[in-house]
């Protein structure tokens, strides 16, 4: 099934021949156009140079042009190769030249045989880089829609698997894909996600995070609703769960929901390990974002204002490696929290070789000299590198980059207010996750709404012959997933 | 868009300029000096002298102390007149000792006590303590590479932890001398050249006047009569002649029987202690003559418990509570008349000492 869903009124070349088609494309100099006469007839070859497989138009269209064949009918009987469109709409014809297809047309005829030939060149399948994992498959998706499709639906070969495409973009004409499991999957999520796509009038797409800030419940927030990966064998998962999984021609990253704010930061890895250790690795990641959120804000507000708190025995530490230090505790703060941003994107901007250079940099320069300088204080150098360190674990990319920005008005807030401060924005924060909802299910659940099922997969990952049920956040039409053996029903 | 926008911005000028009328003044901890010790001493009845101890660290990580004293007879005033002598305004959120010279606590300490209960930022685990001398001459010799302050709360607490002293801070003193049937005790401690030494306990009448100083055998039965303990601490009893014995790594338990409250039938107090003997001076140590230090220590402990006690009656002064074991046993609690019957009533103690090991001898 396919939706076309640009804009059929602003379509300026409302052609009427298909001459007329051709010629307007002439202007592109990769078009090409030529004639072939056999005997009395006349057949007309047209195709962009640059979209098509010249293999596939020299070893299996051309050679059978020569047959006798007085009709397009007999001519594509003759030929080998499937993906054959017959058509009299010189827009269509248009459009399909445009995605690949060279077009045959017969003089005295008004048809136009459309051939698909379209040049395949994308990337092999490689490692994944984002998310990597030491155990478990190994392979990542690629920016070719079609590639990714087969990387899932070798994972899932049922027919359940239900595909569907819709074109975005004015000027893009990108291809979106909407994958669900029917019969699990809700279908108010898939109505939802494809209502929601389908109205997008936009130009251009050229990645799957433009659709995931597109579609979006609350497109302000900071926190992403969708999960990014670049995993098939994590979305087949989801898939299985329930979930929607949106796949964009051209983007090597797949968007999964409904999400919840705690699978930000399970890592798919999780699944391959055993359960006691992957539920460890997930406390240590949560320990290591609430870390990362607090602890130079919390720095600030008991230097600030509540001196009290610190026990007797850090007292000296803690004004040792201050004395002499000209800045109060908020600046030295933003100065070395701004240095850390700074570095992480200069490396992230750098090309790699380069990039290397930024480690020394970093760690030599900036981290021992400041402090030698006496310009910041070497208990906050760690507690900031060790919360930098903490906003890396997260394994969602989108993730990281939202509780680093979030760390800077907690620390305004406790410079102003002291740990009250803290208090307060830390309350805005837990309102606003309680608010946004991802495709309108509740995003901070199994914590709110509380659900104790849902707690089996979500601070710590329980066994898999626990998790019988597939999550409630999901909604499902069919809840089990863990089918109880056959002699304990009697 | 817009709307939301000019929230945050509202919001975000609200809380950067109202922070300044919220009265929130920074105390930015290496911009204060920090009083980590206050002593008190006597001058004449109306008048007393402050000494308060504040760290100096510098970046060679040494650590100095430096004093300040005044004469007042408010502690506010103190404040002030400490304050004009400081580079750094002085704070007292990380006071950790507080010390009365022996010659005040004589007249009564609580008003001296009331503005430590009147801050806030005052913690009730602050240790305070009586001193025997001037609490100037505890507080202002530099010890080690350590503050003053933290040095004394750390020797306090490690007594308490490990050695002789009952469990004691500001909260416990205060519930002491709040509660009907109770009067509190602190710590006594007295310049060492330098280092501080801890002597016993004060006790104080229920008008918190300091009134007896145990001794030092009495101590350890102080504490063990006081609360359960597991204590480092031992004692010794002679057992015949030049033969001695002792043990540490007490665990006592203590019980009070008290048939019939608010009279004056005799009160029982049961003590079990479980011992290793850790010195013994005789010969050989068998299962019997075991069997012999254990009856040896328990009459020794009786007889110890039992003076103590009677001499806290004869001084009208009750450290150990028994007024507030009646009161949890009886309904027509009368304070007056508790106190008329405390002095007369027999309090009977029962040891039970039993050695549990005899240590490695071959």
């Amino acid at each position: 099934m396919k939706r076309y869903s640009f804009f059929k009124k602003q379509e300026n070349h409302k052609s009427t021949d298909f001459t007329d088609v051709l010629e307007h494309l002439q202007k592109s100099k990769d078009f090409t156009s030529f004639t072939l006469n056999f005997e009395n007839e006349i057949y007309c070859v047209s195709f962009f140079d640059t979209l098509i497989d010249k293999d596939i138009m020299h070893r299996d269209l051309l050679p059978y042009l020569h047959t006798n064949s007085s009709t397009l009918e007999e001519l594509v009987h003759n030929l080998p190769i499937e993906g054959l469109v017959f058509t009299k709409n010189p827009a269509e014809l248009q459009s399909q030249l445009l995605m690949g297809y060279i077009a045959i047309t017969l003089n005295k005829s008004d048809q136009a045989v459309l051939v698909k030939a379209a040049n395949n060149t994308s990337r092999q399948v490689t490692l994944p880089e984002v998310e990597f994992s030491v155990v478990g498959p190994k392979e990542a998706l690629v920016e070719s829609l079609d590639t990714n499709l087969y990387l899932i639906r070798k994972r899932l070969p049922i027919a359940e698997l239900a595909v569907e495409e819709i074109i975005v973009g004015k000027l893009s004409k990108t291809r979106v894909a909407v994958l669900h499991i029917e019969g699990i999957a809700n279908k108010e999520n898939v109505e939802t996600v494809i209502q929601r796509i389908s109205d997008l009038r936009v130009n251009q797409i050229i990645d799957s995070s433009y659709i995931s800030q597109m579609i979006e419940d609350n497109k302000n927030s900071p926190f992403p609703q969708f999960i990014d990966t670049e995993r098939p064998d994590r979305l087949a998962a989801v898939l299985g769960e329930g979930k929607v999984v949106i796949l964009v021609d051209g983007a090597p990253h797949g968007l999964l929901g409904p999400s919840t704010f705690f699978e930000y930061f399970a890592a798919f890895e999780d699944y391959f390990l055993n359960w006691t250790i992957a539920s460890f690795f997930r406390l240590i990641r949560f320990f290591a974002v609430l870390f990362s959120i607090l602890m130079t804000p919390i720095y600030v507000a008991v230097l600030t204002y509540h001196y009290e708190l610190i026990p007797k025995d850090l007292v000296s530490t803690l004004v040792i490696s201050r004395s002499g230090i000209p800045f109060p505790p908020i600046l030295e703060a933003l100065i070395l929290e701004l240095a850390i941003e700074l570095l992480r994107e200069a490396g992230a901007r750098l090309p790699t070789k380069v990039g290397q250079t930024i480690g020394i940099v970093g760690g030599i320069v900036i981290g021992t000299a400041s402090v030698e300088a006496g310009l910041t204080s070497n208990v906050l150098l760690i507690l900031v590198a060790l919360s930098a360190l903490g906003s890396f674990t997260t394994p969602v990319y989108q993730m990281g980059n939202t509780i680093r920005l979030i760390r800077f008005p907690l620390l305004l807030m406790a410079y102003f207010l002291g740990l009250l401060g803290i208090a307060i924005s830390f309350c805005f924060l837990l309102v606003h996750l309680l608010r946004i909802t991802s495709l309108g299910r509740p995003f901070l659940e199994p914590l709110y709404p509380p659900r104790i099922y849902d707690m089996r997969d979500a601070l710590i990952r329980l066994p898999f012959f626990l998790q019988a049920k597939r999550p409630i956040e999901v909604q499902t039409e069919d809840t089990v997933r863990l089918e109880p053996k056959e002699d304990s029903k009697e | 868009m817009r709307i939301l926008f000019a929230k945050l911005a509202l919001i975000l000028l609200l809380i950067s300029v109202l922070s300044g009328c919220m009265g929130v003044e920074s105390k930015v901890l290496d911009e204060i000096n920090l009083a980590t010790a206050i002593g008190y001493d006597y001058v004449d009845k109306t008048h007393f002298e402050a000494i308060a101890v504040t760290p100096l660290y510098y970046p060679d990580k040494t650590i100095k102390n430096i004093t300040f004293s005044s004469k007042s007879s408010l502690s506010k005033d103190v404040r002030d007149e400490m304050n004009q002598q400081s580079e750094r305004p002085i704070f007292s959120g990380k006071l950790e000792v507080v010390l009365y010279e022996k010659r005040l606590a004589k007249q009564g300490i609580f008003y001296l006590i009331d503005t430590l209960i009147r801050d806030p930022s005052i913690g009730t685990t602050l240790k305070l303590g009586i001193v025997e001398g001037s609490s100037k001459g505890v507080l202002s010799p530099q010890f080690g590479n350590i503050d003053k302050g933290i040095y004394l709360s750390n020797t306090i607490e490690q007594n308490i932890k490990m050695g002789m002293l009952p469990k004691t801070n500001l909260h416990l003193f205060l519930y002491a001398h709040y509660s009907e049937g109770m009067d509190p005790f602190l710590p006594i401690v007295k310049a060492l050249d330098g280092k501080v030494y801890i002597k016993g306990n004060a006790m104080f009448n229920s008008k918190g006047e300091y009134v007896y100083q145990t001794k030092s055998r009495e101590n350890v039965i102080f504490k063990m009569l006081y609360e359960n303990t597991t204590s480092k601490e031992g004692f010794s009893t002679k057992i015949e002649g030049r033969e001695f014995a002792s043990v540490n790594n007490i665990k006592t338990k203590r019980s009070y029987k008290i048939s019939k409250p608010m009279t004056d039938t005799p009160i029982t107090i049961d003590l079990e202690i479980k011992a290793l003997l850790r010195e013994y001076t005789g010969d050989e140590v068998t299962p019997k003559m075991i069997k012999i230090i254990e009856d040896k220590m328990s009459k020794d402990v009786k007889e110890r418990s039992e003076n103590l006690v009677r001499n806290f009656q004869k001084l009208h002064v009750d450290p150990l509570g028994i007024g507030e074991q009646v009161r949890t046993r009886t309904r027509s609690w009368d304070k007056k008349k508790w106190d008329e019957i405390y002095t007369s009533i027999p309090i009977n103690v029962n040891a039970k000492v039993e050695i549990l090991e005899s240590g490695v001898v071959e």
